[in-house]
């Protein structure tokens, strides 16, 4: 053998004729480790990296191979990892591949935090196709006959619903991208989804909105979306689905029953079961664990009444969801975080509620504070998406009247806390201020009383307003009524007069003239009088005495 | 500085064992016992095979039965037909069918892998059997010695071949280990790739088309790991790590043959050099090969200040010398007269030794015996020692390939050893001294005068300056 001589095979690195005899010990360059790595052989590998995890490395090397030649212009079916990996895209997105979260902790499987979870891709018949990585997105474990037959299926729906579920898998990447986190030149599942699913430069940003009956989520998948290193590099988050009339049915189940069962909650409408929210068992890792393992995500039936009202069922879906929305507590305007911002880090039993209810949805799954509107004006915004309702701005020192473009209300101080009696919001009338000045016009003239806790005015018979210990709730099937002027022409001027008085409750004052200024066109001139006091609630009220 | 040689699967085990046997020939000064530094990450073979032969051999050479642990977690080991679906429990998850995770990770062929017979060219298996066994906190009393004897050594040095399964699959997650669990030694890597083949058999049988798919799967590993990869996993396995591939024209093993490559040979010479090579490159990363500018020959071979030909040429003597005093009949060795013969070595040293033991265990009839006893452990070692040169002798001339590799002129080296031998002679003579003979038993003292000669013959032959 002719000296000087490498001991590695493939003439990948030349002998260096040097000074010196004997044995060197030389470095060996990146290029030329890839150089060995191409000329010893071994074909496609498939399942034989040193690591219990090697199909994702291996998939990860066969796409960084075949992107290569894609990109210097060689088809699609002859560059077989970006096939499938398109196919699996395609599946995910199409809905033809169902997602199984599993814990590697629960096999004892000792791994990096960000592969504990896999995700199982599989399809209808429960064969296994591949799973999800944090660096690829997807990996392939399937045979060439799941594959034909997934192939098969995207193709069917590649023109139809394909259109709508690329156009989400677009606005996921807009979502990400405004989040500042699109690297497609650091991170390789953003530049595959660039270069085959992205190709085409966009007319303008996806309207998400428009795709919203379409819009599900699947997951959460660990992925990584960043490269800085002093911030979290993954994020866990859900892929979008398209699925035709999915948030339609989704709600109308999210208004049925909620009945506990194995793994889960079932749906009823009309005593019918129309679907379930996934809810594995905690594990020692507890909720965190919960939700990587699908807790949240929504399964739904085809059968699913359309007629069914859609009132969310808070009451009961509360007791099981309210821990999925704790760590909310800690995101600064979480309302428009899960609705707007980030809708991809939140399971669709959170997500669809929220984006329909708004600040409304958050509250009643939380179980907490409705920030100080009342039931009524809650049951009027219900489905109106109010991301945030925040009368007060500066130079609004309650108790005072608050009126601008955006509300109609006034703003009452209890204890310390705000709360609010709305006449409108955003054009949509709730006439809680009418609506008081009606009753306490009916308290006044005797047509309604006050019981005997001083705590509820009753009229004919029906309760019409509670006083709940923080603030005053009108019962929604109330009707605002005004009397006759010629007929009742003293007693509102008594009315007025009243309104006069220092001691009367700038609240029940303004509600008052509210009241008597919608049903009256002409001033009501004040008649001073010596009605009878009364307590509704903590105010001080009156009754005439003539 | 102190390394530690973690010899991992049979290839492991392969230069592991050549090391120890340049050492033993070598006799170095600051190595008090070979074999300690050295430790075996292997699956236990079945008596009789080939590899348990290799371990046999390993112990001769000075490895403790102590340092030889199973990748394989104790509480498996009881069943040697365990699958390993069923090591890993699939099927058994707290919440659904685990099954699912076990096709999306391996092939049919995988789980079905007894694990305890080996890792079948498998090393997916390898790394997924391991990754039980080398968790952060083992409370395994195998795996803790490992890490407290390794704990003692200033550098872990990682060998085993990346072809097969063991080696190619459990290094990856003992290094990970070791990192975790002495973080603060450095380690390096010993990687070889193919030098042997094996015609395709029955599809659970390690091929060559297999070991292709291992090596360029493991290259593409530490490419993955490489710190200057894009989009790779940037954290290091090794300080740096040695690859060692067949050059163009090099034959490999044929399958079955037991003998070791000359690859394996080379390994062992660069471990035997390794303290050398990062005095010179002290703060090298990532990956490396070895060139040679020639054959390697015995006289390029350093170690402290002694090379290979002056070690072997110490043997010779060695051997020489001890083979001399086997032929001495005891009433020569306690003639006064022989004292100044050229060419006998019976000395006083040897005759006040016989004495004081006659005198003790009243043994003045039977000196004869007890010569013959002392001259047999003389010749017992001399016969060892014959060996070892032999055997390197035939590992550097006469395995095919070696020649591609080492360039010893073993007529010379024969040659320099008998131009040395009456130098050697004189001095032996000068500087052996009287054996001490507390023993408590007669037996004893036979064995342990010979011990004592032996050593003074040790000594005084590496103070001797070859010519």
């Amino acid at each position: 053998m002719p000296y000087p001589v490498v001991f590695l095979p493939g003439n990948v690195v030349q002998p260096q004729a040097g000074p010196g005899q004997g044995m060197f010990v030389r470095r060996l360059e990146l290029l030329e480790l890839s150089g060995l790595s191409d000329v010893v052989g071994g074909g496609d590998i498939v399942a034989r990296t040193p690591d219990p995890q090697a199909r994702r490395f291996e998939y990860k090397k066969f796409l960084q191979r075949d992107l290569a030649k894609y990109d210097k212009g060689e088809p699609l079916h002859s560059t077989p990892s970006l096939a499938q990996f398109m196919a699996l895209v395609e599946g995910l997105v199409y809905g033809h591949l169902t997602l199984k979260m599993y814990d590697l902790h629960d096999v004892n499987f000792d791994v990096p935090n960000r592969l504990r979870y896999l995700t199982v891709l599989s399809n209808r018949l429960g064969r296994v196709l591949g799973g999800t990585d944090p660096e690829v997105l997807v990996f392939s474990a399937a045979n060439a006959a799941d594959f034909s037959d997934l192939e098969l299926a995207n193709n069917q729906t590649r023109d139809s619903d394909g259109v709508q579920a690329q156009e989400l898998l677009r606005g996921f990447k807009e979502n990400l991208q405004t989040r500042g986190w699109w690297h497609p030149d650091h991170i390789l599942w953003m530049k595959l989804l660039d270069h085959l699913f992205f190709t085409t430069t966009p007319m303008g940003p996806i309207n998400l909105d428009a795709l919203k009956n379409g819009w599900k989520q699947v997951g959460p998948v660990t992925l990584k979306v960043d490269i800085n290193a002093s911030s979290a590099q993954y994020r866990s988050l859900y892929l979008p689905v398209y699925e035709s009339g999915y948030r339609d049915r989704g709600l109308r189940a999210l208004s049925g029953v909620v009945a506990p069962t194995t793994g889960g909650l079932q749906l009823m409408v009309n005593n019918q079961v129309v679907g379930k929210i996934l809810m594995p068992n905690p594990g020692a890792a507890g909720v965190q664990s919960t939700i990587r393992l699908g807790a949240g995500n929504l399964v739904l039936q085809d059968s699913v009444d359309l007629a069914a009202p859609i009132r969310i069922n808070y009451d009961q879906l509360r007791p099981h969801l309210q821990s999925l929305v704790t760590f909310l507590r800690t995101v600064p305007n979480p309302v428009q975080h899960v609705a707007q911002d980030s809708p991809f880090e939140y399971p669709d039993a959170i997500r669809i509620p929220i984006q329909h209810d708004g600040f409304i949805a958050l509250d009643g799954l939380r179980g907490t504070s409705t920030g100080g509107f009342s039931e009524r004006f809650i049951e009027r915004m219900k489905g109106k998406r109010i991301i945030n309702v925040s009368p007060l701005s500066e130079g609004n020192t309650p108790p005072c009247l608050i009126q601008n473009q955006l509300i109609h209300c006034f703003a009452d101080t209890r204890q310390g806390a705000v709360v609010f009696y709305v006449e409108e919001y955003q054009g949509q009338s709730v006439e809680e201020l009418r609506l008081l000045g009606y009753i306490l016009w009916s308290v006044f003239d005797k047509n309604a009383e006050v019981d005997e806790n001083q705590r509820a005015v009753v009229m004919r018979g029906r309760p019409v307003l509670d006083f709940s210990g923080d603030r005053f709730e009108i019962r929604t099937n109330l009707h605002c009524e005004w009397p006759n002027p010629r007929v009742k022409a003293a007693t509102l001027q008594r009315l007025v007069g009243v309104l006069e008085d220092g001691g009367v409750p700038l609240l029940f004052r303004e509600s008052v003239k509210y009241w008597i200024n919608a049903g009256f066109s002409h001033p009501i001139q004040p008649l001073v009088s010596t009605p009878s006091p009364i307590n509704i609630g903590p105010y001080r009220w009156f009754i005439n005495n003539i | 500085m102190s390394d530690a040689i973690v010899a991992v699967g049979g290839t492991g085990k392969r230069a592991a064992l050549l090391y120890l046997k340049l050492v033993n020939t070598w006799k170095p000064v600051n190595l008090a016992s070979p074999g300690g530094n050295i430790f075996v990450v292997d699956m236990e073979p079945q008596p009789g095979t080939p590899d348990a032969l290799l371990n046999d051999q390993l112990q001769s050479a000075g490895v403790p039965t102590s340092h030889f642990v199973s990748p394989v977690p104790s509480s498996a080991r009881v069943d040697r037909t365990i699958t390993l679906r069923r090591f890993m429990g699939f099927g058994e998850a707290r919440d659904g069918d685990s099954s699912q995770v076990a096709h999306t990770l391996y092939n049919n062929q995988q789980l079905s892998v007894q694990i305890i017979k080996g890792m079948n060219c498998e090393p997916t298996v390898g790394a997924t059997v391991a990754s039980r066994r080398f968790v952060v906190s083992n409370p395994e009393a195998e795996v803790q010695y490992l890490e407290d004897r390794l704990a003692s050594f200033d550098r872990t040095i990682v060998v085993g071949s990346i072809i097969g399964g063991t080696g190619a699959g459990v290094i990856p997650r003992l290094v990970y280990w070791l990192h975790k669990r002495l973080p603060a030694k450095l380690v390096y890597g010993l990687l070889f790739l193919q030098w042997i083949e094996i015609p395709e058999g029955d599809v659970d049988e390690p091929n060559d088309v297999k070991m292709a798919g291992n090596t360029k799967a493991w290259l593409n590993y530490l490419i993955e790991h490489h710190p200057e990869k894009e989009y790779g996993e940037g954290d290091t396995l090794f300080q740096h790590y040695v690859l060692i591939g067949k050059p163009e024209r090099m034959p490999l093993n044929q399958a079955g043959s037991d003998s070791h490559h000359p690859l394996h040979l080379l390994g062992a010479l660069y471990l035997l050099q390794f303290d050398t090579f990062l005095q010179l490159a002290p703060g090298a990363t990532g990956p490396h090969y070895l060139e040679l500018s020639t054959g390697i020959t015995p006289g390029s071979i350093q170690m402290g200040d002694d090379t290979m030909e002056k070690a072997v040429i110490r043997e010779k003597l060695f051997a020489a010398i001890l083979a001399e005093l086997k032929e001495q009949q005891p009433d020569e060795a306690l003639s006064p007269f022989t004292l100044f013969a050229p060419t006998t070595l019976a000395w006083k040293p040897f005759i006040s030794t016989l004495e004081k033991i006659a005198a003790k265990w009243n043994r003045r009839r039977h000196l004869d015996e007890d010569w013959k006893k002392i001259a047999g452990f003389f010749d017992a070692e001399r016969k060892v020692s014959e060996d070892r040169v032999e055997e390197l002798k035939a590992l550097t001339a006469t395995m095919p390939g070696a020649r591609d590799v080492f360039d010893f002129d073993w007529t010379m080296i024969s040659q320099h050893a008998d131009a040395n031998l009456a130098d050697a002679r004189r001095l032996v003579k000068r500087n052996l001294t009287e054996a001490p003979v507390a023993f408590p038993g007669h037996e004893q003292a036979l064995s342990g005068v010979a011990a004592h000669f032996i050593n003074q013959l040790r000594s005084t032959l590496r103070q001797m300056s070859i010519k």
